[in-house]
């Protein structure tokens, strides 16, 4: 593939994206047949189950051999296999903008995951599309299944700049409302917001049959507090100062903060979405390799 | 007088800076750095209080190490309440107003200064274990042997008080208590006192003062007031005795002023008394107007040569220690006056030195003889030549001229004078003579007679009441003009500028020029009375003024005494007694009227003391506040008894050193501010149950 280069998909990365593919639990509906089951059957060659039969069936499809031995008139249905739709919502609030201990900012390290997500989907002609979201929806790119299509994606995510308060819950919600057909789902934030709310979106997702993958980038220095003694922190999003005393209260946040990723992960467990910690002090490659490269 | 003192009042001063950690919060606040950070939602989850809680933390803090400061330096301070707590050792000094106005009678018709006595004597049986007392009296009186310095023994702070006795005298409040507050600060002590007994009179204690010294740390004054009731009766000052201010020729009777002030408010009948050193008495009846003052002329006769004095007093008015007065002076011998020729030659002076010429209405003998004759023989006292003479010797040679620079360089007076038939003669002026005679110059109408320098010593005699010659309307109508160099000093003029009198000092003795022939084809001098007085102040010259005898108020300190170790005696000739040997610098004053006589090595000097007439003025300050005491802590309280004060002083010597107290809240400042800077990390929120 000779494509310019992308930020947030350098050469290299890209060449080493080959190797991974991205696989879903559910059937996904697509136009094109693929990688992933279809929830529609049809005469494709892997049975899936049987019917009984109803007017309106094609009389074809109707397998006597079951007939002869138990008179019912059933139908035998078969895995139709289709491609995948993949939306990648992306978490541009301003608390992503944080860097301490990582390789990357969050945002930087979420938009390479990003697009390496975006293009191991279209290499297996998966379709991929991305949304942007802060308080609201900022930017929505609908699935593309091809390479052009990719471009604007790549280039919309070189120019993010984080800012604003970040809206999970709406966000899923929204998406929810507007993606009519199963798809898979990718969440790349901090979720830095109550758990319960996060939860609530993605089973929102969840009954809409789609499939969901949550990808929470953090920093290490926000699960361990890295300085000592007294310091005034500064919440990005919202501008709230507070002096703390770091020593004083790095125990029961570091406790507090384990807490918080364990609701997080118990709620995307009870939701059956998968859920996968990223530590920005590891390569971006080495992440995708982790997560994705069994598959 | 109860209240908070601090021993070590340097760090008060130093209170400000328990405002520093504010400033350094404010400092560091502005340079504190803040941290971006994702979230604060742990921290909010942790202690949704954690704000509200640094921050009062924070200032708690804050005013834990201001107080701890503060503590700390008031602690340093030494801060002390008196009239509390326990007791301590007491250094206390008994500051007695023993001036004039305290001989005035007090409560029980005893004299104030009795009872500050016997206040002073009660405080001090009051005293105990290692307490310590000292006197200072606001008066100096070396006739009282006083305790020096602070001392435990109680007899001699009793024989001190014992001894102190009224006096004539006026004193500083200031320097009283500058002396007071010196013997404090010798020594150390929980308590420092000082116990002041006065009246309170206002010509004392309403001045304020020029300079007072700084307090001595822990000092406490209490101001006991002794009453002083009203008799009524006027009060009348003997203010001044005015003595001849040349020697007074023995055997004489001379005029003496004596000047009475009645400061009361109706007339006074007073006795004016008077008695000499040979113990001649005498006394006259005197009446003063209220408010007034009245010059009363005494006549007092010189027995014999020497140092003589007399004391006045005032007799039959209420109030005692301003009535007395000494007055001292110098009686010499017989004068002699010598003309060089014949009677005719010098006018009517001869007549006005001595009208029988045998000295007996004058104290001045005058005998006629020559030049050769006065350069032969013995030298009289004062001897009258004319400009003739003079230029006639100068022209002959040098002998009889050098016998008269001899004779003024050993002390003596010459006066020259034209010949009253004209001319100066003619011939040749000594060099050392800077005074010479112009040409005869007249005029018909009289020129007017003027006085060139009025202050000289030559004309106290013909002063007025003012001060001023009366040499008036005298007119000239001959004059030789004199001519004066720059060693000469000229007397007196002519209206036209023209110089009659001049004085010349040659060694220690005085040439007087004169261009005035004394006769009244020349003036009309020789016919004023004041020509008598003139011409008998200049025979009288020679002998000099009253030197060595200073008159002084009461309490005013000698001049002149050389403040080192040098060894002086005095002697009291005549009035109150005083016997005093010491360094000359420890004398301080002389507190009685009396005359007395200061030797100081081979120097005797003589003083004639009077009382102070401002210890007769009834004014005394009836509210707390003396302007004397300036901004020291004091406070007055009114003494009805020696019982009073003793009860004021037993209260007074408790005291509780709270230094303790504040560093004891000083370290719990520091215990408490260490328990919250230093807090105990906080604990995790326990696991939900699911």
């Amino acid at each position: 593939m000779s494509a310019p280069a992308y930020k947030f998909l350098p050469a290299e990365l890209a060449d080493r994206m080959h190797a991974l593919g991205v696989r879903v639990r559910r059937p996904v509906e697509g136009a094109v047949q693929g990688l992933h089951r279809s929830p529609h059957h049809g005469s494709s060659v892997e049975f899936a189950d049987y019917r009984e039969y109803a007017r309106g069936d094609p009389p074809s499809l109707i397998d006597w051999a079951i007939y002869a031995r138990s008179d019912r008139y059933v139908i035998r249905r078969y895995q139709e296999e289709t491609n995948l739709r993949a939306h990648l919502l992306l978490d541009i609030s301003e608390s992503m903008s944080f860097r301490e201990a990582g390789l990357h900012s969050k945002m930087d390290y979420a938009c390479f995951l990003a697009a390496a997500l975006m293009l191991v989907l279209l290499g297996q002609s998966d379709a991929a599309g991305l949304t942007l979201f802060n308080d609201e929806i900022r930017k929505t790119f609908p699935p593309v299944a091809s390479l052009d299509g990719l471009r604007p994606m790549l280039l919309a995510l070189e120019e993010i700049k984080p800012s604003g308060r970040s809206q999970i819950e709406q966000a899923l919600h929204q998406t929810a409302e507007r993606i009519q057909r199963r798809s898979l789902v990718i969440l790349i934030s901090d979720l830095w917001q109550e758990p319960a709310g996060i939860i609530r979106g993605i089973q929102h997702l969840r009954h809409g049959k789609h499939e969901v993958l949550v990808l929470q980038p953090l920093d290490a220095a926000e699960l361990n507090l890295s300085f000592g003694g007294l310091a005034e922190l500064r919440e990005l999003e919202t501008g709230a100062r507070l002096p703390v005393e770091a020593d004083e209260i790095r125990e029961a946040y570091a406790n507090e903060a384990a807490k918080f990723l364990d609701e997080i992960r118990r709620g995307c467990l009870g939701s059956l979405a998968e859920y996968h910690l990223i530590d920005t002090r590891t390569p971006v490659e080495e992440t995708l390799h982790a997560r994705f490269g069994q598959l | 007088m109860t209240g908070l003192a601090a021993l070590n009042p340097f760090f008060l001063s130093l209170l400000p800076l328990a405002a520093l950690p504010i400033l350094f919060h404010f400092f560091y606040r502005l340079k504190r750095q803040t941290r971006p950070f994702p979230t604060l939602m742990f921290f909010h989850r942790l202690d949704p209080k954690l704000n509200a809680r640094r921050r009062l933390r924070e200032w708690l803090i804050l005013l834990l190490r201001c107080l701890l400061i503060l503590f700390l330096l008031l602690a340093l301070a030494r801060p002390v309440w008196f009239g509390h707590g326990q007791e301590g050792a007491v250094a206390v000094v008994m500051l007695i107003d023993n001036s004039g106005s305290m001989s005035g009678p007090g409560e029980g018709g005893r004299t104030k200064l009795k009872l500050a006595v016997d206040a002073a004597r009660d405080i001090l049986a009051e005293l105990h274990g290692a307490d310590r007392a000292g006197i200072v009296l606001l008066a100096p009186d070396p006739a009282a042997q006083l305790p020096d310095g602070l001392t435990q023994d109680k007899t001699a702070l009793k024989l001190g008080l014992d001894a102190i006795a009224e006096t004539e005298a006026s004193g500083s409040v200031a320097a009283a208590v500058e002396r007071a507050m010196r013997m404090l600060d010798a020594g150390a002590a929980t308590r420092r006192e000082i116990q002041v007994f006065s009246d309170l009179q206002q010509e004392k204690w309403g001045q304020p003062p020029v300079k007072l010294f700084p307090p001595p740390r822990g000092l406490g004054m209490v101001v006991h007031r002794i009453a002083s009731p009203s008799s009524g009766l006027p009060n009348v000052s003997l203010t001044q005795v005015e003595m001849p201010s040349r020697p007074v020729v023995a055997g004489r009777r001379f005029p003496v002023q004596v000047r009475l002030a009645n400061s009361g408010a109706s007339a006074a009948q007073v006795r004016l008394n008077w008695l000499d050193d040979a113990g001649n008495r005498g006394g006259l009846d005197v009446t003063v107007a209220p408010q007034e003052t009245r010059e009363t002329p005494v006549t007092l006769q010189a027995p014999n040569p020497g140092l003589r004095w007399a004391i006045f007093s005032v007799e039959g008015d209420d109030f005692p220690a301003d009535n007395r007065a000494a007055a001292a002076y110098v009686g010499v011998e017989q004068q002699s006056a010598v003309f060089l020729g014949k009677a005719a030659d010098f006018g009517y002076l001869p007549l006005a030195l001595s009208p029988m010429g045998d000295g007996r209405l004058s104290g001045v003998a005058t005998s006629f003889s020559t030049f050769e004759s006065f350069a032969a023989g013995p030298n009289p006292g004062f001897v009258v030549m004319t400009w003739d003479a003079i230029l006639k010797a100068g022209a002959e040679g040098g002998a009889r001229l050098e016998a008269l620079r001899q004779f003024l360089l050993k002390g003596g007076t010459a006066l020259v004078t034209p010949l009253p038939a004209g001319t100066a003669g003619t011939g040749r002026k000594p060099d050392w003579l800077a005074i010479a005679p112009g040409s005869l110059q007249g005029s018909s109408n009289g020129l007017a007679l003027t006085v060139l320098d009025k202050a000289g010593a030559i004309f106290d005699d013909v002063r007025d009441a003012r001060g001023e010659v009366a040499l008036r309307n005298v007119k000239v109508f001959r004059y030789l003009p004199l001519r004066v160099e720059s060693q000469a000093a000229p007397l007196l003029g002519l209206e036209d500028g023209a110089i009659t009198l001049a004085a010349q000092k040659v060694g220690q003795g005085l040439l007087l020029a004169s261009g005035l022939a004394f006769d009244p084809a020349w003036s009309t001098l020789p016919l004023k009375p004041a020509f008598v007085a003139l011409a008998q102040g200049m025979a009288l010259n020679h002998a000099g003024a009253q030197g060595g005898i200073t008159s002084l108020v009461a309490g005013d300190p000698p001049a002149g005494l050389p403040a080192g170790s040098e060894a002086l005696v005095v002697q009291s000739l005549g009035g109150s007694p005083l016997d005093w040997k010491g360094p000359a610098g420890q004398f301080t004053t002389f507190p009685r009227v009396g005359v007395y006589a200061l030797r100081l090595g081979k120097e005797t000097r003589w003083v004639a003391v009077r009382s102070s007439e401002k210890e007769g003025r009834r004014k005394f300050i009836a509210g707390d506040t003396l302007a004397a005491l300036g901004n020291l802590a004091y406070s007055v309280e009114g003494m009805s008894g020696s019982e009073s004060a003793r009860a004021e002083f037993r209260r007074e010597e408790r005291s509780l050193d709270l230094s303790l107290p504040l560093l004891l809240l000083a370290f719990v400042c520091l215990a408490m501010e260490g328990w919250l800077a230093n807090p105990a990390p906080l604990k995790p929120r326990p696991a939900a149950i699911r």
